[in-house]
């Protein structure tokens, strides 16, 4: 009896204990579950503002690229991600990689002025050029700009042979004017005359696809050479070139969402822009 | 087991839960805290790289080109810019704002003129030719321009201005006022020949090209600018130097930097 008796008082105290404790377990509970998901808000926006951080990035170096020349060749944006050449023709991309039509996409040049080549003498699609300092580079011969009087114009290097003439450099080359998602060849047939060559370092495009990847799309002519995600969890993209008159730069306005938060930024080059005659017709 | 010890395991076991419980909660909070901190220095680091990388640009130190073109650069990117300050820059971008748009015309190698003058080498020659009848006062044209017979009008105090992004052919110069004639190609003019008593400027500007002048008639000052090669008659008086030709005084000429 006596047995039963302690027994049920442990019981009772024990109880008695858990309902002491209940508060406090419960309050733990609470502050396990608030801290929990305070640690995966924190998480989150890490990676939002990584993100970000990542693009704004990218945008800025592109950006300083422009600054490898002065012409006045602005990047293009493609709105609502619709991403065509110049000739209106459409930038085919695979299927899975297609751009997202809420995303604008924008596409940008960079030249390798300091490879430049004034051109000596033309005769049909046949260039010879000639300068005096760093010897000619075979790999700048692949894709360059065409300056003419009449304007720039993208070309291919078909075949080239190089000397080297008192300590000059010089080069023959073939060219094929291509297509262009950048610049607008107003003479699709042939040049009577180039002035000089500058090659083009890169040409590419920066778009988001449908799953939300920011990606790059590099074009040599009328070809893509390759198509690289670049940064994840993209939701949208929304861009604005414009330039300021006042400095004769270019900048870039641009609105991005990542997970729900909402980035608004704009970035400039630095270097002034120059109308192309001004540059061609001084004598190098 | 007595009554006690019962007692004293049933509160050390609470203890301990309640021990356990303040040691997780403690490792959280200060695990959520260390995430904010991470980002926060990650996010000055981050700014901290691109201004460094932003300022770096402007420590330059120089290399030299022939030509005129000097290239400064510090690894990461290079200027092009203009060393030779005496060559004046020809400001063709000015002129040309409201410029006529010419025609599309065939060219066949070696290059020559409607009139069968053939080109230099180096001359800048468009894809579009303008085909000028009539005498003109002042024009601007996108292309090559042959003009038969151009009069100069000496009712305009700043003189005539003829200027084209390709080469210029002029049959017949007729000078009467202060004349400027800018071409990106090389500049061919049959006959200058001055009217009235009235003394003139004459300017004559081939960017990349030659300027020749085949035959003049009457007291031509002329100040002429063009390429090795360039030829006059001996009747001419002739200075060097652009004259009146526009020029504009920016020193960068290109940047390059490299991604």
């Amino acid at each position: 009896m006596k047995k039963s008796s302690s027994s049920g008082s442990i019981l009772f105290e024990s109880i008695i204990a858990l309902l002491v404790l209940a508060p406090f377990v419960a309050a733990s509970i609470a502050l396990i579950s608030q801290l929990s998901k305070a640690s995966m808000v924190a998480s989150s926006r890490q990676g939002n503002i990584h993100r970000y951080l990542q693009v704004r990035n990218r945008l800025k170096l592109e950006l300083a690229t422009l600054d490898s020349f002065k012409f006045e060749i602005d990047p293009v944006v493609h709105r609502n991600g619709d991403i065509r050449y110049v000739d209106g023709a459409v930038v085919e991309i695979a299927p899975n990689r297609e751009p997202e039509r809420e995303s604008d996409a924008i596409t940008f040049m960079s030249l390798q002025s300091e490879e430049m080549i004034p051109v000596e003498s033309q005769e049909n699609d046949v260039i010879q050029g000639c300068r005096v300092g760093s010897p000619i580079n075979g790999d700048s011969l692949e894709h360059f700009l065409l300056g003419t009087a009449d304007g720039f114009h993208e070309a291919i290097g078909k075949n080239y042979i190089k000397w080297n003439p008192g300590g000059r450099s010089c080069a023959k080359i073939q060219y094929v004017i291509t297509n262009s998602i950048l610049i607008t060849n107003r003479i699709p047939d042939g040049l009577v005359k180039a002035l000089i060559l500058i090659p083009i370092r890169t040409i590419h495009t920066l778009y988001v696809d449908k799953n939300s990847t920011l990606r790059l799309l590099s074009h040599k002519g009328g070809i893509i050479t390759e198509n690289q995600p670049l940064v994840e969890g993209i939701n949208k993209l929304s861009l604005n070139s414009f330039r300021l008159n006042s400095l004769n730069i270019t900048g870039l306005g641009v609105l991005l969402e990542i997970g729900g938060a909402k980035f608004d930024f704009v970035l400039t080059n630095l270097v002034g822009r120059e109308g192309y005659l001004n540059l061609l017709m001084n004598p190098l | 087991m007595t009554l006690a010890s019962k007692r004293g395991f049933a509160s050390i076991a609470a203890l301990g839960v309640l021990a356990i419980l303040g040691v997780l909660a403690l490792r959280i909070y200060l695990s959520s805290g260390r995430i904010t901190k991470n980002l926060s220095d990650e996010i000055k680091t981050r700014i901290a790289r691109e201004s460094e990388r932003i300022n770096s640009g402007k420590q330059l130190k120089s290399s030299r080109l022939p030509g005129g073109i000097g290239v400064f650069g510090n690894g990461s990117g290079s200027f092009l810019v203009r060393t030779n300050v005496n060559q004046p820059l020809l400001d063709f971008n000015r002129l040309l704002e409201d410029a006529a748009v010419c025609e599309n015309f065939s060219v066949n190698y070696p290059l020559e003129t409607p009139l069968g003058f053939q080109l230099s080498k180096r001359s800048s020659v468009s894809n579009y030719t303008c085909i000028v009848k009539n005498n003109v006062l002042s024009g601007a044209y996108l292309g090559n321009v042959t003009i038969s017979d151009l009069l100069t009008d000496s009712s305009k105090s700043n003189g005539l201005v003829v200027v084209a992004t390709g080469y210029a052919e002029i049959d017949n110069l007729y000078v009467q006022s202060d004349v400027v004639i800018m071409t990106g190609g090389d500049l061919h003019i049959g006959r200058i020949q001055k009217i009235g008593e009235i003394p003139t400027r004459t300017t004559l500007v081939s960017a990349t090209g030659l300027v020749l002048v085949e035959a003049s008639e009457g007291a031509i000052s002329a100040y002429v600018y063009g390429r090795e090669g360039t030829r006059l008659p001996s009747g001419m008086t002739v200075y060097e130097g652009t004259g009146d030709v526009p020029t504009y005084t920016a020193e960068i000429l290109a940047l390059s930097v490299a991604p």
